[in-house]
């Protein structure tokens, strides 16, 4: 009787002491993420991830002509840190290019869903933006942000390089004041 | 550049002897773009002499146009010749005109292959049926699809 009893209290004075490790590692992760937040540490973070923007080789429509425009020697988007490589766990930016049809909307989230923390859109072009010519369409979504998030949205039919060029400066703008742990 | 249509008018002389009753309707658009009015019983023959003795060995394209006014649909096939080079750039096309009521058209599959999903195509998009095809299901919508044919004129979407 008393082993059994000796026994159960050692059980919770262990689930005590766990639990209250558990609270002290909670405690102290809140802690780091706030000393990071307001310290310098996240501007270095912050620097690392705006000249590291690589987008996802995913093309919708025909803005990707200008994307790759873009991409190309006259624009040069990689003097921004952008650089149309790697794979997709590598990337951190979606450019959805374009019209999005159903089918393919199912395929974009696919790959956002795929990509790793912290990851940003930009919606290229009017239908990206509302489905622009086709809107209310049988085959078209109504703008890229009835499925994913989008942070900054490109207006134009198609969007000249100079246009995405300001998108890219604007989203590297809004990561400089964002903090480090905030969900994408 | 030859602005001249002699071998339009030469191609529609020649089906206008062969058949002088179904052909309703023959005339040049433009050149190099004649396009003939055929009544829908006797399209196959029609397509088949095409093929046979003209030389129009290859189906472009079939398309649906929905006249609700005049209560019917019609059906476009564009061909061309690809073995005979002095008409190779002329695309020629058949229409057949049939009631808007009850949709149903013969298929060309046996005359040109290819017409395949061109016609799965016209099918999904305004409803018309062709008989003879071996596989008439969608093609281009998506999986869940259960609205009405969606090219149709009297189909309406939510901010129309």
């Amino acid at each position: 009787m008393s082993a059994q009893k000796t026994a159960q209290d050692q059980d919770d004075v262990l689930a005590m002491l766990a639990d209250s490790i558990n609270v002290w590692v909670g405690k102290l992760s809140e802690i780091v993420q706030r000393i990071v937040d307001v310290g310098p540490i996240r501007s270095v973070v912050n620097w690392g991830r705006i000249y590291s923007l690589w987008p996802v080789n995913i093309t919708t429509a025909c803005c990707s002509a200008e994307f790759g425009a873009a991409s190309g020697a006259r624009h040069d988007l990689e003097r921004f840190g952008v650089l149309p490589l790697g794979s997709l766990r590598q990337s951190d930016l979606l450019v959805a290019e374009g019209t999005i049809t159903k089918k393919m909307a199912k395929r974009l989230r696919m790959i956002y869903d795929q990509m790793a923390i912290p990851r940003y859109v930009i919606a290229m072009g009017d239908c990206a933006i509302s489905g622009g010519l086709f809107h209310d369409s049988y085959s078209i979504v109504n703008g890229a942000h009835e499925f994913i998030p989008v942070d900054v949205y490109v207006p134009g039919c198609p969007p000249r390089p100079e246009a995405l060029e300001q998108a890219i400066i604007m989203l590297q703008e809004k990561i400089r004041h964002s903090k480090v742990y905030e969900r994408g | 550049m030859i602005l001249s249509q002699e071998r339009e008018q030469a191609l529609i002389k020649k089906l206008k002897d062969r058949f002088p009753s179904e052909i309703t309707e023959a005339r040049v658009v433009r050149r190099s773009r004649p396009e003939i009015l055929v009544k829908p019983e006797n399209l196959v023959e029609v397509a088949t002499f095409l093929r046979d003795e003209l030389g129009m060995d290859h189906a472009n394209g079939v398309s649906g146009v929905d006249y609700n006014r005049e209560a019917r649909f019609e059906i476009i096939y564009h061909c061309s010749s690809l073995q005979n080079k002095e008409t190779r750039d002329i695309v020629m096309a058949i229409k057949e005109s049939i009631p808007r009521n009850t949709p149903k058209a013969r298929s060309l599959i046996s005359v040109w292959p290819g017409v395949d999903n061109f016609e799965r195509e016209t099918f999904e998009m305004f409803g018309i049926t062709f008989d003879g095809h071996p596989r008439m299901e969608k093609l281009f919508l998506t999986d869940n699809w259960d609205g009405p044919p969606p090219l149709r004129k009297e189909v309406r979407f939510p901010t129309d």
